[in-house]
């Protein structure tokens, strides 16, 4: 059950573009156990989705570039593997939801074929078992089965989106990666496939990465929480840890920068200034211009993990106050 | 009545369309005063956005009234609705893509004043300045481009395009939907520190309750192109009537951890607008529905704090 499946150690990835470098991972180290579900927070450009596609060696091959790092899964660098054996391990192994289910699926495909396609591409089943297979899925994901001829235009938007559940859950992938997948959805339709991904990670067990701006979405759902910022994680821990005693200045100000819907507030406390711009990050801590606590020490030394407890981490000068050591 | 700022009466959008006609606000009343803000709130497709755009005739309505200090607006002239515009404002979603490209802020923002024909270049030039300092955009920026700006920027150019002519009226058509949670906070700070100073009334549309529960002082619930609740922002979260607005209200994620609610999953999509069901429009989702919400449509009656369209509460 605690056994690590994923271990992202020190990655740093780098865009190129006009010439600059682009720093869009920085030093990124993270785990995820099996069945365990780990929730990805940050605004826009904090690195989130870049992530991501390091896992699945789908980054741009073009402009990106990872510079360091390993990305283990069951003990494998997915990094070193060959092109071929990347593509038998994305979606066998490690499948994603893609954010916008409009644009995700082949518009000239029906959905059924396109989940058989997966199905077949992985395993060796004749067409016919594969069909029922995939009429399986649909049924899974709350699909009729009598739908698996039409085309993605004839679905609604959660609907969509169900169906790139079902494709990516087709294979039965160990780990699965959730790229803002209710973003593109209304509060009711995001309240079904929340639902429905929670009963399905109950039944098949898979360990989950979910992409995400919400914090309310990772209260429904995530048992680990990683706040993003420039490319770093900041802070790492258990949910109720990261909601109930969090430590650092910035997740601070993303908690209270959403309006409390149990209380009046007459303004809302917000940080100040914008996150940095990616070519030219701050030195020292990267947070310390916007930071109402920086200090002298903020601006010139890069913050060291600091560990809260076992599970708890935080990127802070201000939360020096105690080491893993210490604590064990 | 007579009091308010705005007062909207039996306003009905329909578009033609191949398969018939979409019914996209269909018969909606309410009133807004002075300083006050009005939360429009619904799921995509459910007419907000048309609601807001009607108003301003930017698409004309196909029925109904709006009256403005007393005037109906829908029965102006040319002329006098080329006026009257510069009091009835509105400020666009995206910011990236209700801003010209090729134009500067300072062209973006001078653009609203000169089509009114007010003042010459150099009055101009200072009032864009005086309306920049006041929507926070440093004077640096003035010859700044749309795509050198980031997300919380533009949005600021697009409130400072709508305000320069002094409105006392704003549509507000989901302006932080768009951007970061830092940012929005940052914007709603600013729209209500506005309000206090200025006294404007907003229209708010959006589809998050907890960004319209924060700004609004009355919300109103669409559902299929109808109003099916509208009461004070208190009292709707407090005790929602309607089996939509409830629905609703449970399925919001709440960033806070052992919150015990009973979440109320709808079943199935929204119905499409273009022939809607007969009765009442969400009988189809709902979980109380009966023989009654078939055949009858249910009104927008009073019903304690609040109005509410539904059978149930009469």
């Amino acid at each position: 059950m605690s056994e690590v499946l994923l271990d992202i150690r020190g990655l740093s990835v780098d865009y190129r573009s006009s010439g600059k470098d682009i720093h869009a991972v920085r030093d990124l180290s993270l785990y995820v156990k099996s069945g365990e579900t780990l929730g990805l927070v940050g605004e826009t450009g904090a690195g989130k989705t870049t992530t991501a596609l390091s896992i699945l060696g789908i980054l741009p091959e073009v402009s990106a570039r990872v510079r360091k790092g390993e990305v283990l899964f069951c003990d494998d660098d997915l990094l070193l593997k060959k092109a071929k054996e990347m593509r038998s391990i994305r979606g066998q192994d490690i499948a994603m939801i893609f954010q916008d289910p409009m644009t995700s699926l082949d518009p000239v495909m029906t959905v059924g074929s396109q989940i058989v396609e997966m199905i077949r591409l992985h395993s060796a089943v004749s067409k016919k078992e594969a069909r029922s297979i995939a009429e399986g899925m649909l049924e899974l994901v709350g699909i009729k089965k009598e739908r698996f001829d039409d085309y993605p235009h004839q679905f609604s938007g959660g609907m969509k989106q169900r169906v790139g559940i079902a494709i990516a859950l087709s294979c039965n992938p160990k780990l699965l990666i959730a790229d803002e997948p209710t973003t593109a959805l209304d509060v009711t339709i995001q309240a079904q496939v929340l639902e429905l991904m929670k009963d399905l990670k109950r039944k098949y067990d898979t360990a989950l990465i979910l992409i995400t701006h919400d914090l309310g979405v990772v209260a429904e759902i995530c048992s680990k929480v990683a706040i993003m910022y420039a490319g770093e994680i900041i802070e790492y821990g258990t949910v109720e840890e990261v909601f109930n005693n969090h430590r650092h200045p910035y997740t601070d100000g993303l908690f209270n920068s959403i309006p409390d819907i149990d209380s009046d507030q007459s303004q809302l406390s917000v940080i100040e200034g914008l996150a940095p711009d990616p070519t030219n990050i701050p030195t020292g801590c990267s947070f310390h211009p916007r930071c109402p606590y920086a200090m002298e020490q903020c601006s010139e030394e890069v913050p060291p993990v600091f560990y809260v407890n076992d599970s708890h981490y935080v990127r802070c000068h201000k939360c020096g106050f105690t080491t893993k050591e210490a604590v064990e | 009545m007579s009091n308010s700022l705005l007062d909207v009466r039996n306003l009905k959008k329909y578009f033609p369309t191949k398969d018939g006609l979409l019914y996209a606000v269909d018969d909606i009343n309410f009133s807004l005063s002075q300083g006050e803000t009005l939360g429009l709130v619904g799921e995509s497709g459910c007419g907000k956005s048309t609601t807001g755009r009607a108003i301003l005739r930017l698409s004309e309505p196909t029925a109904g009234e709006v009256f403005y200090k007393g005037e109906n607006v829908l029965k102006c002239g040319k002329q006098r609705m080329k006026e009257l515009r510069s009091e009835l404002q509105i400020v666009f979603q995206d910011p990236y893509s209700s801003l010209n490209p090729r134009m500067s802020v300072c062209q973006l923002i001078e653009n609203s004043l000169a089509v009114n024909g007010i003042g010459d270049s150099s009055e101009r030039l200072e009032r864009v300045k005086e309306i920049m300092a006041v929507v926070g955009l440093e004077q640096r920026l003035l010859n700044s481009y749309p795509h050198e700006l980031d997300g919380g920027r533009r949005q600021r150019v697009g409130i400072a395009r709508a305000l320069v002519l002094n409105p006392s009226f704003i549509v507000m058509d989901e302006p932080v939907s768009a951007l970061d949670v830092c940012i929005q906070a940052q914007i709603l700070n600013l729209l209500m520190k506005l309000q206090d100073e200025k006294g404007y009334a907003y229209l708010f549309i959006s589809h998050n309750l907890s960004v319209v529960k924060h700004i609004s002082d009355r919300i109103a619930v669409m559902y299929l192109g109808r109003i099916v609740e509208i009461s004070n922002y208190q009292t709707l979260f407090k005790n929602p009537k309607h089996p939509y607005t409830k629905a609703l209200l449970s399925a919001i994620p709440i960033p806070k951890l052992g919150r015990k609610r009973n979440r109320i999953v709808l079943k199935g999509d929204v119905p499409s607008p273009i022939n809607p069901p007969s009765g009442c429009r969400f009988k189809g989702r709902c979980p109380y529905a009966n023989e009654r919400c078939n055949a009858e449509e249910p009104k927008l009656k009073s019903c304690g704090d609040s109005f509410v369209a539904c059978h149930l509460y009469e």
